[in-house]
């Protein structure tokens, strides 16, 4: 400001009369101008700056609106960040892309006269084009839309505006600057609550200058009371020692500590927990304190431990299923060779095979379920696809019920032209076998299972319905879970393994289809599976 | 032993310049002048209530100047996305400072655009321009006040050359004469053959035609950059921006030499090599865009 003061005083030496009173005139109104310009700073905030800066270059030139741009690096063009307007509102002002940039590189104040007719409706007939620019680069631009006669232009004005295009770009650089530092500082806060480990900082005094809130979970204390006090007063007492030691030995030897130790909780349950150490430094690259970050590892090391039980139980069921077959096939061999003499036997002996070979029967099925089950888990489940004619298939499964169909009627209804689809004719009769077996096994005796096949589209939907048990609404979503059994006390005295269901669904999504069911307790249920033709 | 002096006291260098320079200027039939429209905007922008419009009806007065100055305001180095087409628009668009630099420089290239003298005026305008880019380009760079003003110091800080060129002809044929045998600096073999140095004729002519102080100044202390009292910022820059034509190759500076950045001029303008190389590639990309310039000279 002083500068210019001389600047305009040493182009007057040579005529020191001509223009003193203009000259005089021009310094008190610059002077009352910039001091007022000047007194805008980065803490207001961007409306009110808009607003304040608005009034005082009113005073000095006709001004319509004010806008505020940013530059956008990203989206590689000018937005809008304040604007401040009588009339008409910045939003409906455009101005051109270029001619901001122009004035950026000249680092020009520009008045660019508009000919837009929008403008000109609401008295605008140009634009001042005033270019901020921060120690990095391009900032933005003030934009001052009004009525400008070329005298508005005046040198002094141009010189005026100049001045307020590198205040504002001044401030304008420390808001985004501020805002920016505040966004970082509110991320870091943000990312240093979130990390799944407790996290504690402690200064060369041994007092807590940070943690964050995992660390109030693990060592039970509350952040507001443990801020700045001696971490000895806030931890636990079995901690100490440990943490104690770890500090010493950081500071003393400047590295980084691994350490894991166990933490008995107040209810006799020990966490093993783990402590990384690293020295913590200011700015000036000096030691200030050290940094400690736990983390629970007992919460890891049980999922490790489970998932390696479950691998373990999956085997051990594979194994035991196939080492149980070969006595199983020696038993029921000898079981088929006594029925053969059964009509030689008394009464009571005849009833005891009986129930020898049904034990046999419902054991072979029992290890095919496991087997198909371990199978399926571990994916070593192979298709064998041929046309299968369903017709077929579910006249073979209703024959094989019929010494145990419990009075009920099964009504089929399979059209004609029904075409074969290509499935695996052997996996798809287990799927039959298992919703058929059901819709009767869990019908009242007399009761009606309907099996309706159609196709749609090119899937063929089978739909089974019973008019049995049912299911509550709220055990639906786990039926097709492996050893999950609809919990009632009507059901108790069915058996089954509570995998049929589970395989079923298995094979039908192996053949690329679904499954889905309807089911009202007390009144049945109804299943459609879907398959695809080809 | 004068030049030595000179440099220790400027004061007194003055007198004896001065003396020396009236031997030369005596003899000069006809002190070239610029078209007083010149004068007369410099005057009118001394006023701080002065307005574009104002300013715009003096230019329009000398019809020649104003079309050339607009076809520098359109030319591609300032690449205005409109055309300009008026002086008063121009004004309003790139200020005041630098339409009147324009005015400036169009009527100085258009005045010494050539003679009947063996002479590569172009090559002189080339240096010339590219020094103006240069200094513009490097006030710009260090983030200095006005470097509109620069642009003039870098363009003119030569032109007392073109004045012993066209006025004592027969001395510059000895000039070059000597800095082709000796392979010395222009400036050692003016001293010899007019005990004085175009720095001190083009600061006498500058000061004729009233150039502001400061451009004087620059103009005068090029060479001896650090014994300059007053102005230094504009001095040292094209101090700098003259060696840096050079050292790019840009037309003819009077000598095959690349002398130097005066130490004082590096510490106190606190420059360096990434400055330099930023400044470097800045004025060949901007020496591209200066055809217009130099069809004003045809």
């Amino acid at each position: 400001m002083f500068k210019e003061r001389i600047d305009i005083l040493e182009r007057e030496a040579d005529n020191p009369t001509l223009f003193q009173n203009e000259i005089y005139e021009g310094f008190r109104q610059q002077a009352k101008f910039y001091e007022r310009v000047a007194s805008l700073h980065s803490s207001l905030p961007l409306e009110d700056m808009g607003r304040q800066l608005f009034k005082i270059l009113g005073e000095v030139i006709n001004i319509s609106t004010l806008e505020l741009v940013k530059w956008s690096a990203t989206d590689r063009a000018f937005v809008t960040a304040a604007a401040y307007s009588d009339q008409p509102p910045a939003s409906e002002l455009k101005c051109n892309k270029n001619l901001i940039n122009w004035s950026l590189k000249n680092k020009t104040v520009s008045l660019v006269p508009s000919d837009d007719p929008r403008c000109l409706q609401s008295g605008i007939n140009g634009v001042f084009i005033l270019p901020l620019i921060g120690s990095e680069g391009k900032l933005g631009a003030l934009l001052l839309w009004g009525n400008y006669t070329l005298e508005t232009s005046s040198w002094l004005v141009m010189h005026m505006l100049n001045f307020v295009a590198k205040d504002i770009s001044g401030v304008f650089e420390n808001i985004i600057l501020r805002r920016r530092s505040r966004n970082i500082a509110e991320l870091m806060d943000g990312i240093i609550e979130c990390v799944p480990q407790a996290i504690m900082a402690v200064d060369m005094d041994n007092r807590i200058l940070a943690c964050n809130r995992n660390a109030e979970f693990m060592f039970d204390f509350k952040r507001v009371f443990a801020l700045d006090e001696h971490y000895t007063e806030v931890l636990p007492e079995k901690l100490i020692p440990v943490f104690s030691s770890l500090i010493m030995s950081t500071i003393s030897g400047k590295h980084e500590i691994d350490y894991e130790t166990e933490y008995p909780l107040a209810d006799g349950t020990v966490l093993m927990i783990g402590i990384s150490t690293s020295l913590l430094y200011n700015r000036e690259g000096n030691a200030m304190g050290v940094l400690l970050i736990c983390r629970d590892l007992s919460l890891s090391r049980e999922v490790q431990k489970l998932r390696e039980l479950d691998q373990m139980k999956d085997e051990f069921v594979h194994t035991v299923s196939h080492e149980l077959k070969t006595p199983l096939t020696s038993i029921l061999g000898c079981s088929e060779t006594l029925l053969e003499i059964r009509h030689e036997l008394s009464d009571d002996f005849a009833e005891i095979l009986d129930i020898l070979v049904d034990s046999a029967e419902h054991l072979k099925e029992l290890i095919a379920d496991l087997l198909d089950m371990s199978r399926l888990q571990t994916g070593r489940m192979v298709l064998e696809k041929t046309p299968c004619d369903l017709r077929h298939g579910v006249d073979e499964i209703i024959g094989m019920l019929e010494n145990n169909k419990n009075d009920c009627t099964l009504v089929v209804n399979i059209p004609e032209d029904m075409p074969p689809i290509d499935a695996d004719y052997d996996k798809l009769k287990r799927v039959f076998q298992n919703f058929i077996g059901n819709a009767v096994k869990y019908s009242p005796a007399g009761g009606e299972v309907r099996i309706d096949i159609e196709t749609a589209g090119d899937m063929a939907v089978i739909k089974i319905s019973d008019h049995g048990l049912g299911m509550p609404k709220d055990q639906l979503p786990f039926i097709f879970d492996k050893f999950f059994r609809v919990d009632s006390s009507t059901t108790a005295s069915i058996e089954g393994t509570g995998l049929g269901l589970s395989i079923a669904k298995h094979i039908i999504e192996l053949h690329g289809g679904t499954v889905d069911v309807v089911s009202t307790l007390g009144k049945g249920s109804t299943f459609t599976i879907k398959l695809p033709v080809q | 032993m004068n030049s030595t002096e000179s440099k220790t006291n400027p004061d007194m260098a003055e007198m004896t310049d001065t003396e020396r320079l009236k031997e030369i200027i005596e003899k000069l039939d006809d002190v070239p002048s610029l078209p007083t429209v010149v004068a007369e905007v410099n005057r009118a922008i001394r006023n701080p209530r002065v307005d574009a419009n104002t300013v715009g009806q003096i230019l329009t007065r000398d019809q020649a100047l104003s079309a050339k100055t607009l076809k520098l305001v359109n030319s591609a180095f300032y690449g205005f996305p409109h055309r300009i087409n008026s002086v008063t628009r121009a004004i309003i668009v790139m200020g005041f400072q630098r339409v009147r630099n324009l005015v400036l420089t169009a009527s100085v290239l258009d005045k010494f655009k050539g003679g009947n003298v063996d002479f590569d005026f172009s090559s002189f305008w080339k240096h010339a321009l590219g020094s103006a880019i240069s200094a513009e380009t490097l006030s710009q760079e260090l983030k200095l006040q006005e470097s509109e003003d620069a642009f003039v110091a870098g363009l003119l800080h030569d032109i007392g050359k073109l004045l012993v060129v066209l006025y004592a002809p027969e001395k510059f044929v000895r000039i070059r004469a000597i800095v082709n045998k000796k392979n010395c600096l222009i400036i050692e073999a003016e001293e010899e053959v007019l005990e004085t140095t175009h720095s001190t004729v083009g600061a006498w002519l500058a000061k004729t035609w009233q150039f502001p102080p400061k451009l004087t100044q620059a103009i005068r202390m090029h060479h001896d950059p650090q014994s300059v009292r007053e102005y230094y910022e504009m001095t040292y820059i094209t101090h700098v921006a003259d060696i840096i034509c050079r050292a790019l190759n840009f037309g003819d500076g009077g000598d095959k030499k690349i002398p130097k950045i005066n130490d004082h001029v590096w510490k106190a303008l606190k420059l360096d090599k990434n400055i330099l190389d930023n400044v470097m590639k800045k004025t060949l990309e901007g020496f591209d865009k200066t055809k217009d310039f130099l069809q004003l000279l045809q």
